[in-house]
């Protein structure tokens, strides 16, 4: 097991209310690994704390990189997260509607090259930084519409940019928000390929938060379960879909 | 200098920070409810200004009638500026709104010099407020100490009407969330009309009110709306308390401001504007309600 | 914007090698005042681009961009007036004299630009617009009060560029014509540089700033930085603008420098061009000046110049937020038939 990110205690109050209470978590790069809960399980907030838009009230957060070095994400900002490897795509789509897609990567690139402060070249010249973006338009099916306006795209297409945003940084871990949030089924069964292509070509380790657990179980070798803001199951998925608290957390939860 | 020097210096703050709070009552209200910062919220004091005048000389001299009737033409002015322009960008950035009713604020001082011409224009004070009144040990002019109490009634009467009347309790539910209490049946586009008629009547009675204590031309615009914004920003942006208080201590800044050197009362405002937009940017009262 | 037409986002060579030449024949076939209108042109299309480098390109709207234009004034006229007598140039104080005025506004410029920004884009939108405003009013507050005696309150004081003798070649600063073919020499390659640096990496994520802060921080861009960054360099361009006009005007003023009505002035030519294309900036200052100048031609509408620009401002707002330049690159996506590229 090659530990890629991890949390220690982490936990996080809004006054009384507590939205992730104590959770540690070691994800395998070697897995793809889903978080699912009930709606206010704290998948999304978990996600802020990790990605550093939110503090935590307590706890750590650590990331090891390719070279195997370990990092404290713990109370960073979020573009020195970012550019330790821990990337996340948003539940709703946060892009940059008014520019082309091909444009919104070609920031993506710039950004991960660490080149947002370069005057000298002109970013539609450079080969080099359109042939990258390309290859991430490529990875997710994107060229048709790589001079499209983003915000003139399909509700599908704008996930896949949002989902193609995260991936073009490299990232290290990418932590992906309900990816087939409002997609119509063969939409969804598309992008599950998609994600297990990336996995399988590529060095990025995936965590997912869903709603579907047709697809989690599809998809998933571990299965990280919250409920009220504490982890009560981790495991395979067999071994997680048997447990009683699961259930329990589930059934509760229905009419 | 007597013991009395002080009480006056405060008593002339409050007084100027009295005629600023009606103004930034208003935009503040405005800003807070429907979310637009009315850059031609000074234009509408001076047009309040102006009306009073007018008004003064055909009422026959009576200034209450022209106050008031000064007042209501602003309300009517606001209403329809909301109707007509503000309306139709409430869905656009913050940067457009203001470029806006910066406009009007250009349209607006350009009709006052038309139909006023840009000469000096002065108001008699009341017959009633007229001379000084003794006050806490010194001799103060009447109508600057009337101008005081309307302040602090205004601000009692927008206090309870805010939080112990239902249409109060609807203004803050919308100013919080507009989408919700449109789905609770709240009518929101007659609401923000309704706001921004009130927030002009304040401005225009601002206005109306000023005309005694000092003379006017047609850039009083332009010089209210900085020292509005100042306020609103010190006091917090939405926050009423904030408005008063801001007002106020702009009032004694410019009072006191004069003693220490000429010109230090007006670069006092922005400098204490711009401290509390670096430490405290929401204001001193402001993400409290009200 | 990738939305704007490709046509209008980036005029074909061939187009702006004929404005060029028009640009460097005009003063020749102009009548005099002609071309000095045409010479403050060039300044406001450098003062607005380079407001709306800050604007257009990163979202912060500045509403005390006069407090660059004006100090940098003020530093040509201090220096002129004070420094350059003293430096022993002789006849070639005039030109060599402004060159060195010219640079040292414009560091003063960058100077009040530094810390002012650092803390200002610490806010956004409307707080970013309010405290840019109450730092250049306050620099109009203390040059108003005279402050160290160097201003001389609101009377302000005179810039006269004489005549340069350069080796018995005379230079005749003031003559208008001279004076355009060195703002034109001056503004030509600072807007390339402007648009070097909008067509550049940083520019791009400048534009991503504006589209969407959060996530640009989220790509691993330090947000704040650059939009300090953009916020000096906007600072700069906006000083040289300033250093061009003092001679212009021949006079300097807090009202004419440093007050709000002149940092009003590039958003409003920002907005009458369109803030989403380089050159609206520039439309919009041919479009301030000729209407400005062809209102005076008529004292009815001189009157009610502020009427007039108001219900253009109003009229823009309302139908045309992208400005002429907006509305142009429309037209032209009509004509050429549906989407844009």
């Amino acid at each position: 097991m090659t530990t890629v990110l991890e949390t220690e205690s982490l936990r996080r109050q809004f006054g009384d209310l507590v939205a992730v209470d104590d959770v540690s978590v070691a994800i395998d790069s070697t897995e793809i690994t889903s978080i699912i809960g009930p709606n206010g399980a704290g998948k999304t907030t978990f996600y802020s704390l990790l990605t550093g838009a939110l503090e935590p009230t307590d706890g750590r957060v650590f990331i090891t990189d390719a070279n195997n070095e370990r990092d404290e994400l713990t109370g960073r900002p979020t573009h020195e997260i970012a550019r330790c490897g821990l990337s996340r795509a948003y539940q709703i789509n946060n892009s940059f509607p008014g520019m082309s897609v091909l444009d919104n990567l070609r920031v993506a690139r710039i950004a991960a090259t660490g080149r947002s402060k370069e005057l000298r070249t002109r970013y539609r010249d450079d080969t080099g930084l359109t042939e990258s973006a390309r290859e991430v338009l490529q990875m997710m099916n994107l060229m048709d519409v790589a001079e499209t306006t983003v915000s003139n795209l399909s509700h599908g297409d704008k996930r896949k940019v949002e989902i193609a945003l995260s991936l073009a940084t490299d990232p290290t871990v990418v932590l992906l928000d309900e990816p087939t949030a409002g997609m119509n089924p063969s939409e969804s069964a598309d992008m599950v390929e998609l994600i297990k292509d990336i996995d399988e070509t590529t060095e990025t380790t995936f965590v997912l938060t869903e709603h579907d657990i047709d697809m989690v179980l599809d998809i998933s070798d571990r299965i990280l379960v919250l409920h009220q803001g504490q982890l009560i199951a981790d495991g395979p998925p067999a071994t997680v879909m048997d447990d009683e608290a699961v259930t329990t957390a589930y059934l509760g939860e229905q009419p | 200098m007597t013991a009395g020097l002080p009480i006056q210096e405060i008593l002339t703050g409050l007084s100027i920070g009295s005629r600023l709070f009606l103004v930034a009552l208003g935009l503040s209200l405005i800003f807070g409810v429907l979310g637009v910062l009315n850059f031609a919220h000074g234009a509408f004091y001076m047009v309040g200004a102006y009306a009073t005048a007018s008004i003064v000389g055909a009422a026959g001299g009576n200034f209450w009638v022209a106050a008031v009737g000064a007042a209501l033409t602003v309300g009517l002015l606001g209403a329809v500026v909301e109707f007509g322009l503000i309306r139709r960008i409430y869905d656009r950035n913050e940067l457009d709104q203001l470029i806006l009713t910066f406009a009007l604020v250009l349209i607006i001082s350009d009709l006052t010099r038309t139909i006023w011409g840009s000469g000096t224009q002065t108001v008699e004070t009341p017959a009633a407020f007229a001379g000084n009144v003794p006050v806490l040990g010194v001799s103060f002019p009447a109508y600057r100490l009337f101008v005081i109490v309307v302040a602090f009634l205004a601000m009692g009467v927008f206090w309870y009407v805010l939080t112990r009347t239902y249409v109060g309790q609807l203004v803050r539910a919308t100013s919080s969330d507009r989408d919700m209490a449109a789905l609770l049946g709240v009518d929101v586009p007659r609401l923000y009309t309704g706001v921004f008629a009130v927030g002009s009547v304040l401005a225009g009675l601002g206005g109306a009110l000023t005309t005694p204590i000092q003379s006017f031309t047609p850039a009083l615009g332009d010089q209210v709306i900085i020292n509005a914004f100042v306020v609103v920003v010190i006091g917090g942006l939405g926050s009423f308390t904030g408005a008063f208080v801001g007002a106020m201590l702009i009032g004694l800044f410019q009072s006191f401001g004069v003693l220490v050197a000429t010109g230090v009362n007006q670069l006092l405002p922005f400098l204490a504007m711009i401290l509390v937009l670096i430490f405290r940017p929401e204001g001193l009262f402001g993400g409290e309600e009200l | 914007m990738s939305d704007i037409h490709p046509l209008v986002e980036r005029p074909p060579r061939s187009v702006v090698a004929v404005v060029g030449v028009l640009l460097v024949v005009a003063p020749l076939v102009l009548p005099s005042f002609q071309t000095y209108l045409l010479t403050e042109v060039l300044a406001l299309a450098l003062f607005a681009t380079g407001f709306n480098l800050l604007y257009g390109y990163t979202g912060l709207l500045s509403f005390g961009h006069a407090m660059f234009f004006g100090t940098a004034g003020y530093t040509v006229g201090i220096f002129m007036r004070d420094v350059a007598p003293g430096l022993g140039l002789g006849g070639a104080t005039p030109l060599v004299g402004f060159l060195i005025a010219g640079v040292l506004g414009v560091l003063v410029a960058v100077a009040v630009a530094v810390p002012v920004g650092y803390l200002s884009v610490r806010l956004e939108e409307i707080y970013f617009a309010m405290i840019t405003l109450s730092f250049s009013m306050a620099l109009y507050v203390l040059a108003i009060q005279n402050y160290l005696g160097l201003t001389n309150g609101s009377d302000g004081f005179s810039v006269i560029l004489g005549t340069a003798t350069l080796g018995g070649f005379d230079l005749a600063l003031y003559d208008r014509v001279t004076y355009y073919y060195l703002t034109l020499l001056v503004v030509a390659p600072a807007m390339y540089l402007l648009w070097r640096i909008v067509r550049s990496p940083f520019g791009l994520v400048s534009e991503a700033i504006r589209e969407n802060a959060e996530r640009t921080g989220a790509l691993g861009v330090g947000v704040r930085t650059h939009r300090w960054a953009a916020f000096v360099v906007s600072a700069l361009f906006t000083g040289v603008a300033g250093v061009l006009i003092a001679p212009l005007h021949g006079s300097l003023s807090p009202g004419a420098n440093l007050h709000w009505s002149i940092s009003a002035e590039p958003v409003i030519i920002t907005v009458f061009g369109g803030p989403y294309t380089f050159i609206g900036p520039t439309i919009g200052a041919f479009f301030f000046e000729y209407i400005r100048w062809g209102i005076t031609q008529f004292p009815v509408l001189e009157a009610h110049w502020q009427l007039i620009f108001g219900t253009l401002i109003l009229g823009i707002v309302l139908f045309a937020p992208r400005g002429v330049s907006g509305f142009v690159s429309w037209v032209v996506s009509r004509a050429t038939g549906g989407e844009s590229a």
